[in-house]
């Protein structure tokens, strides 16, 4: 077998972990590092995020709904760590999480929009695994979209009723602007051999600003159409 | 994810099961997670009935004698929204409080051991079917805040669990909403109209 190329990367299916080792310790490094990235992000989101916003809840309706994210937000941790345990990953802990997980959170507001812009980029981070040629995190990745895009739909829906209260409109623009801008780095660096890696062994599809674009794309018509508040002017490289 | 019962390796070798791992209570929520895995359903059976009473009257925060309200998920819904917040602040202030008492008494470890293994397990074991359902989700929501309240209780307070009637009520699929203008609110699952009008016993447990 060819190594392959960016141009004309890896396309078949790996099943297990055993035939990734098979294959090639460059792709095994490949796998490895999605996943450890989602092991780390997926706790810091659930403990930075989820869980404070079941104190800041305004009515119990919300609190319980904020409790049962928090608890898929931490399930899906323990499900990538699962996929990382199963793929040999010395500890996907190390490395450190994104900055958008030093943001503090301390309101309702900002978490709803939080779930509406940071978990979108969360669901479009995990449509492209859908077509991972690493069989066990494609799986995972459709066995947990359905629950982030609940919690897409959850922050749309509490954010737009938030910006149609003249009082509440001014809190949700600013959290809509720290946020998105807090989110872009989310997609890696513009200039990233990881990705390049990712996308010859056909972990990812996409550059990172490929990703990140189709992120300004779809939170631009929520925030624009939806909100109908000015999206922030924002370059869709990034490189730290 | 988790499979059932749990053994547990201690520091020294050695296998335990969930409720000596535990400690003092262990044992409690062991008995309280076999409950959340082998339900017993309620709707279907009228002697449940009386039992779902008496369990929503027992609240976290003290006996409650306002007339019971059993309605429909749909329903209650609707109605978590107006939940007495003073109520609520109370429960909420009550759920805090054995936290203070386990860290105390150098047991930290054990509650978040516990918390882990319930919170995994109800997570799953309460999944709403539908993964929009909004209303599904508000009610796993409760149930997982019941019965995390429940499990630190019956470790910090074997015995004297104030959270111990409605975590039961969770496990066996309720939602203890609470106060909600003048009656006490419970959802109880597959609840139809039509299935309250066919008993009378359950007309006065019932709102129109």
């Amino acid at each position: 077998m060819s190594a392959p190329t960016v141009a004309e990367p890896f396309v078949d299916e790996i099943a297990d972990a055993a035939e990734a080792h098979r294959l090639s310790p460059e792709y095994v490094v490949a796998a490895g590092k999605v996943i450890a990235s989602h092991v780390r992000n997926e706790l810091a989101g659930a403990t930075v995020f989820d869980e404070p916003a079941i104190a800041l809840a305004p009515s119990p309706r919300e609190k319980w709904l904020a409790c049962r994210i928090a608890m898929e937000e931490y399930g899906h941790h323990l499900r990538f760590n699962k996929l990382a345990a199963e793929l040999g990953l010395a500890d996907p802990m190390a490395g450190r999480a994104l900055s958008v997980f030093d943001y503090e959170l301390r309101t309702w507001t900002e978490f709803v929009v939080l779930k509406a812009v940071v978990d979108l980029a969360e669901v479009v981070l995990m449509e492209e695994l859908e077509d991972c040629t690493y069989l066990p995190l494609r799986h995972l990745a459709e066995r947990l979209l359905p629950e982030e895009r609940f919690h897409v739909s959850f922050g749309r829906a509490r954010t737009k009723e938030l910006a149609a209260n003249p009082e509440a409109r001014p809190e949700v623009e600013q959290a809509v602007d720290a946020l998105i801008r807090f989110t872009l780095p989310f997609f890696g660096r513009s200039a990233s051999p990881n990705n390049a890696a990712f996308r010859r062994w056909g972990i990812k599809r996409y550059t990172n600003d490929e990703a990140r674009s189709r992120f300004i794309d779809r939170s631009r018509r929520f925030v624009a159409d939806e909100l109908g508040l000015g999206y922030p002017e924002v370059d869709v490289h990034w490189n730290g | 994810m988790v499979a059932w019962p749990v053994e547990v390796v201690s520091d020294d070798g050695r296998r335990l099961g969930l409720a000596d791992a535990l400690g003092p209570g262990g044992s409690e929520v062991e008995e309280l997670l076999n409950r959340l895995l082998s339900p017993s359903p309620v709707v279907g059976d009228l002697a449940r009935w009386a039992w779902l009473a008496d369990g929503a009257a027992s609240t976290p925060v003290g006996h409650s004698s306002l007339p019971l309200a059993a309605v429909d998920f749909a329903t209650g819904g609707e109605r978590a929204a107006g939940v007495d917040p003073a109520w609520l602040a109370a429960v909420d202030q009550q759920r805090r409080a054995p936290r203070s008492l386990l860290v105390a008494d150098g047991r930290s470890d054990q509650l978040e051991a516990a918390l882990h293994v319930a919170m995994l397990l109800a997570t799953e074991a309460l999944d709403p079917d539908d993964d929009a359902d909004v209303v599904g989700h508000v009610a796993s929501g409760a149930q997982l805040w019941l019965l995390g309240a429940a499990v630190a209780w019956a470790l910090a307070a074997p015995g004297a669990n104030p959270f111990s009637p409605w975590a039961e009520l969770a496990t066996a699929g309720v939602w203890p909403i609470g106060p909600v203008d003048g009656r006490l609110v419970v959802a109880v699952p597959f609840l139809r109209s039509s299935v309250a009008h066919s008993a009378s016993q359950l007309r006065k447990f019932t709102m129109p």
